[in-house]
């Protein structure tokens, strides 16, 4: 593998390309697949600055479709371990793997979480792995905005064709006048309105009742995922925050502002604050950017339109013991 | 089988036995360094057991001993076991609660039933 590990990464990033994602993404998974960019992005940085892929043992949590597994082989990975949740992506993911004749990939069925939590299995798993990547999904904030604006549109549109048939029913009231007494008019115009006004409220109440129902079932795992993250099972730790797959749901102008500074910056903070609670040495590589080729000094450079924060974990001494503790107390 | 052996690690401190239906051997190239390493990292009687399980013990001896890194003939079917050995076909054993955990092409489904979590979070 020595001349995989001196890939160039538009090299790479042309033979992701080749990589089979999600045919049906499922949402409450956030299954946005890692586009071949950021993968190579990740993962060149990953080798050539940290030298933590090649002839390592490496894990890949919440592997998907495996677009970071193959990258990670391609630069020389020794055993790289796919965990998903989700047999379907497993699927793809063992043909993508066969596609690509890797052999010294395995591939796990299971929910990340519960090996976490489970104390026996997290202690002996701790130093199996020299790295994690992960694309994971990041549960809190994602599906809470999305929830937020989905509900909202509801309420907008339904109010929208209530007072379109409030105008059509006044029309008719116009010309029934002609004939018809205004007592009876006013008495219509009032039920109208009062039917409108229950649409309305009822149509609130079940947007309300939407986000509310929802709003749990979608967070209810995310301060787990966030404790995974930095797992102690791992020596280093990696990992994409991504924001821009999800972002063509809102509408466009809440991209620049909703987006970015609420969803990613939280998420970022939220992460680095928890390492920072574990005593893990977080560091943020980049917000990377189209021209990380050419340098690494990406951090100054202009954006173009992919937003990804990329942070890199590592336990310090007696952090991990500590997480152990926090997790199994 | 490297999983495996990780798996085995995951259950209450019992290896879990391997009752493959299907093995396949798959050459993989040879990387002494990796093997030597992967060695200090694995709980190296679960691997035993699980190789003699799936019937790819040979060569393998009960308990390591010396210095491996100058055996080349042990480093060979540590190989062989860890990465050429896969099981495509079987179930993974719990010894303690008798749990089957089924493999099919090659991955091994460990979900818990919704049920069964409250016990591995202890």
């Amino acid at each position: 593998m020595a001349k995989a590990c001196t890939m160039k990464r538009k090299e790479l990033e042309g033979y992701l390309q080749d990589v089979d994602v999600f045919e049906k993404p499922k949402v409450l998974l956030e299954q946005y697949p890692t586009t071949p960019h950021i993968a190579a992005c990740m993962l060149h940085t990953i080798s050539s600055t940290f030298d933590d892929l090649s002839g390592k043992s490496v894990a890949d949590l919440g592997v998907g479709c495996g677009i970071l597994t193959i990258g990670a082989e391609m630069l020389g990975a020794s055993y790289i371990l796919g965990v998903d949740v989700d047999e379907d992506a497993l699927a793809v993911c063992a043909n993508n793997l066969e596609e690509f004749e890797m052999t010294n990939v395995d591939l796990l069925n299971a929910d990340v979480r519960q090996i976490a939590r489970c104390e026996d299995m997290s202690s002996r798993l701790s130093g199996h792995f020299d790295t994690v990547v992960m694309n994971p999904p990041f549960g809190t904030k994602h599906n809470q905005v999305v929830v937020v604006v989905v509900a909202a549109a509801v309420v907008v549109v339904v109010i929208v064709v209530a007072a379109v048939v409030v105008v059509v029913v006044v029309v008719v009231v116009v010309v029934v006048v002609v004939v018809v007494v205004v007592v009876v008019v006013v008495v219509v115009v009032v039920v109208v309105a009062a039917l409108v006004v229950v649409v309305v409220v009822v149509v609130v109440v079940a947007a309300a009742a939407v986000a509310v129902v929802l709003y749990p079932i979608l967070n209810s795992s995310a301060f787990e995922r966030n404790i995974v993250l930095v797992h102690p099972l791992f020596e280093a730790y990696i990992y994409a925050v991504q924001v821009e797959q999800w972002q063509h749901k809102l509408p466009k102008k809440n991209i620049r502002t909703k987006g970015k500074k609420s969803s990613h910056v939280y998420i970022l903070k939220h992460i680095l604050k928890k390492a920072q609670t574990w005593g893990v040495e977080a560091t943020v590589l980049a917000e990377l950017r189209y021209d990380l080729a050419n340098s690494f000094k990406f951090h100054k450079k202009k954006s173009v339109d992919i937003e990804v924060d990329f942070v890199r974990l590592v336990h310090t001494e007696g952090s991990r013991q500590r997480l152990l503790q926090m997790l199994h107390s | 089988m490297l999983t495996s052996n990780i798996i085995k690690g995951v259950t209450k401190g019992f290896p879990l036995a391997i009752n493959p239906t299907k093995i396949e051997v798959k050459e993989v190239d040879f990387n002494p360094a990796f093997v030597v390493k992967t060695l200090t990292k694995i709980d190296y009687p679960a691997l035993y057991q699980a190789a003699n399980d799936v019937g790819h013990g040979e060569g393998l001896p009960e308990n390591i001993e010396g210095d491996v890194k100058e055996n080349e003939e042990l480093l060979k079917s540590l190989h062989n076991a860890l990465l050429q050995v896969e099981v495509i076909e079987g179930e993974l054993v719990c010894p303690e609660s008798g749990r089957k955990f089924p493999i099919s092409n090659g991955i091994p489904n460990m979900l818990l039933l919704e049920n069964e979590i409250d016990n591995t979070g202890q």
